[in-house]
């Protein structure tokens, strides 16, 4: 009699078992899209054994726990090169647009504005005395101001837009601090109570990665399970289940006039005004945020730059020519005119800052164009100048194949085509570095898949398996039920 | 290795898509019928094209200068080719009335032509190209000789820019070929001949004999300076336009698409992208649950 109770006792549990076998493969393939999920898989052990004649007899099995297939060192690669990954692209993004600034491959950028304004000094040159040819002149000249200004405000856009941005990675790092330090909390209850949360740690898991493309981050696991998070040289972000938070803080106005968003961090539980708060832009490692930052005050500041240095070359060069030459009879004064609008340095140290923001043809000279000096007096000669002397005009014209020390001895056509092909091999670098990222990316992904993944036709075979002894052990319980039936029988 | 779903799904698209981007970057290309899209295509050969540009654009100013330029000497040509021809005339009539022989109502007209002359000459010595007096100087915007033959310009030399480093004078200073002062050249010595022929002085008529042959020289020099000049210029025109040619070139090389090339890697990327897609069909139909009966 025993024997057929533990029987139907072990058929009971094996229907169990692979019920709960049959409920992960359930799990596994509901969750074969998810983003991050690692395959779970339900341990069946041998439920032990009880003493008898002749020998141990079996008692079945059970499912003594529930694993995840996950292998922790891809798993912590995977996070710092998908934020590496995020961090390129943020760049490469960011830096196509200043490339689109100063996509000249269709002939109307800088280059063809500099060339036209000089072939208006030839032109004048050949009929000095010429309204049509003076109006060219300081036409042209406007068209090359307006091409500077655009180039800039253009420039100005992106630095705001970039702003936004780090704004904007400031609030999903915030969210995604809370959510973990909430998973934190959940996460060391059900270890207290001695369950494995495999779901729990999956979804930290993924929001880890994705704190990682937003922030360079490191982090501790603690005896409960909890993460802390450590961002800008080891300030803490998330400390077990309290997260503090980035602010993107534009309170502090730069020398010039423009706003600067600095990041500053309020640390769990701390209190005050922004002002007491730690700064780390500077020091935050990786990710979305630290490109954008490094885009802002870096290559954007840095192509800046280099516009603003050229339009500083331009306008010095131009004015200095400009202010030594003759206008026509009856322009007043006669000489000493400055053409493009000088420049008034806001920086004694960087002379040529906002220089193309500034760029203008100075207004006495579009009033008047008789102001515009070809003539020159030289030598022993007396003003005032004579109409038909193009001497400064040709001097003028002749600018461009002369070196520029601002630009680093180049002529100003050449420093052009220099800033254009450097633009673009930065875009193109920064391309690059995104693309091999990507194939880091995909290997280590595609790593962690053949670990952790969910495979269909796995899921389907193991369905079957379960299915298979559970109908096995079903069956074992209506025979069991036959054979009772039987020695209840017995005595009729 | 371990082969799961994503693992499949993911290569597909990853080669569908990456077989989309070349597909959609040739198409762009052949769109627009240029190799350099945007910088980061070649970034050298941008930076190559951006000067070759540059050049270019000066090349086409220094033809532009040209033309200018030749305008004005051939104007200043013609210019000195009608007083050429006025001073054979007078001296003609030097060479005619140094005999004495004739008598004053001859004298008189002669006296006529010759100031008829004069007027001319001075039309032609304020000859203009424009609003621009040719032999002016720099003082273009006023006529090179008053009525009463009084030089009003300057030495101005006008060039114009024909090369990097090069320029050519457009101009003839009057001065140059018809004097400059009021007591001797051209101008002068024209009057003194009329005032020679008026009053019968044989003396002032032999004199003019001379004179009328300087100022012939003077002139004749001015064209030889002239036609010299036209003729450097228009070396340099051809020189400038095989330079623009080799440039055209280069910056074709860099900028415009070969479409055979383009059309033939069309059909390639085609080929390769048609493969992926259906690659992708027959591995997505392949899985056992397409196989079992439940």
């Amino acid at each position: 009699m025993s024997g057929i109770y533990m029987a139907m006792e072990i058929a009971r549990k094996a229907m169990f078992a692979n019920q709960t076998a049959i409920q992960v493969t359930s799990h596994n393939i509901a969750n074969v899209n998810t983003p991050g999920y690692s395959r779970q898989e339900a341990i069946l052990t041998e439920a032990g054994a009880m003493s008898s004649s002749p020998g141990q007899l079996g008692m079945g099995s059970v499912v003594s726990g529930i694993r995840q297939q996950a292998d922790l060192l891809t798993e912590r690669q995977l996070v710092s090169e998908n934020g590496s990954y995020a961090s390129l692209d943020y760049t490469a993004r960011a830096i196509a647009q200043v490339e689109g600034i100063f996509n000249d491959t269709t002939g109307t950028g800088l280059e063809n504005r500099v060339s036209e304004f000089f072939n208006s000094w030839d032109d004048l040159s050949a009929n000095p005395q010429g309204t049509a040819e003076r109006q060219a002149v300081v036409s042209t000249a406007e068209l090359l101001a307006s091409e500077f200004r655009r180039i800039d405000s253009r420039l100005t856009t992106l630095k705001e837009n970039t702003n936004k941005d780090i704004v904007s990675i400031t609030g999903d790092v915030n969210r995604i601090a809370a959510q973990i330090a909430s998973l934190n909390g959940a996460i060391k209850a059900a270890l207290v109570q001695g369950q494995q949360p495999n779901d729990l740690l999956d979804q930290r898991g993924v929001l880890l990665k994705s704190l990682a493309e937003k922030i360079g981050y490191s982090s501790i696991t603690d005896s409960l399970g909890q993460v802390d998070i450590y961002v800008g040289n080891g300030r803490t972000l998330v400390d077990g289940e309290s997260a503090g938070s980035l602010v993107a803080d534009a309170s502090t106005p730069a020398p010039g006039s423009e706003l600067v968003y600095d990041v500053k961090i309020r640390l769990p539980g701390q209190t005050g005004p922004v002002q007491v708060l730690d700064t780390i832009t500077g020091s935050i490692s990786s990710g979305e945020l630290s490109s954008a930052v490094r885009f802002r005050d870096g290559y954007l500041t840095t192509v800046r730059d280099r516009v603003d240095q050229l339009a500083y070359a331009i306008n010095t060069q131009v004015n200095a020519l400009h202010s030594v030459g003759y206008g026509l009879p009856g322009g007043v004064p006669p000489t000493g005119v400055a053409f493009f609008t000088p420049l008034v340095p806001i920086d004694p140290l960087a002379p040529s800052k906002d220089a193309a923001r500034n760029f203008q043809v100075d207004a006495g000279i579009v009033s008047d164009l008789r102001r515009v000096a070809a003539a020159r007096v030289e030598g022993a000669e007396t003003p005032p100048a004579l109409p038909g002397d193009n001497r400064n005009a040709l001097l003028m014209a002749g600018l461009r194949n002369v070196s520029v020390a601002d630009l680093g001895d180049a002529t100003i056509p050449d420093y052009i085509a220099g800033m254009v092909g450097r633009i673009g091999s930065e875009t193109r670098g920064a391309d690059l570095d995104l693309q091999h990222q990507k194939v880091v990316v995909n290997y280590l992904e595609t790593r962690r898949e053949e670990v952790s993944g969910v495979s269909l036709d796995e899921e389907m075979t193991n369905l079957i398996k379960f299915q298979r002894a559970f109908e096995a052990s079903t069956k074992m319980v209506s025979l069991l039920d036959t054979l009772l039936d039987d020695v209840l029988n017995m005595k009729k | 290795m371990r082969v799961t779903d994503k693992i499949m799904y993911d290569q597909m698209r990853f080669s569908v898509m990456a077989n989309r981007d070349r597909l959609f970057a040739i198409q762009q290309r052949i769109a627009s019928n240029r190799k350099l899209t945007s910088l980061s295509d070649d970034p050298r050969g941008s930076e190559k094209a951006s000067r070759l540009k540059s050049t270019r654009s000066e090349l086409d100013q220094f033809h532009r200068n040209i033309r200018a330029g030749k305008t004005s000497l051939e104007l200043t040509g013609a210019a000195l080719q009608g007083v050429e021809d006025l001073l054979v005339r007078a001296k003609e009539i030097s060479v005619q009335f140094s005999s004495g022989e004739y008598s004053a109502g001859d004298r008189k007209l002669a006296a006529e032509e010759v100031a008829g002359i004069y007027r001319q000459v001075v039309s032609y010595a304020n000859a203009k190209n424009g609003s621009d007096y040719l032999f002016s100087g720099f003082g273009s915007g006023t006529p090179a000789y008053s009525a009463a033959g009084v030089w009003q310009g300057d030495a101005g030399v006008r060039e114009l820019r024909i090369g990097a480093s090069e320029r050519m004078a457009v101009n003839v200073t009057g001065a140059s070929v018809f004097g400059s002062s009021d007591s001797a050249g051209l101008m002068k010595d024209l009057r003194d001949f009329q005032a020679a022929l008026d009053a019968g002085d044989t003396a002032g008529i032999s004199n003019a004999m001379t004179t009328m042959d300087s100022g012939l020289n003077a002139v004749l020099s001015g064209l030889a300076d002239v036609g010299t000049r036209l003729k450097h210029v228009e070396v340099m025109d051809i020189a400038i336009g095989t330079m623009q040619t080799s440039i055209a070139t280069e910056l074709s090389g860099i900028e415009d698409l070969d479409i055979a090339e383009m059309a033939s890697e069309l059909a390639k990327q085609e080929a390769a992208y048609q493969a992926a897609v259906q690659v992708a069909g027959r591995v997505s139909s392949l899985s056992i649950l397409n196989g079992s009966s439940k």
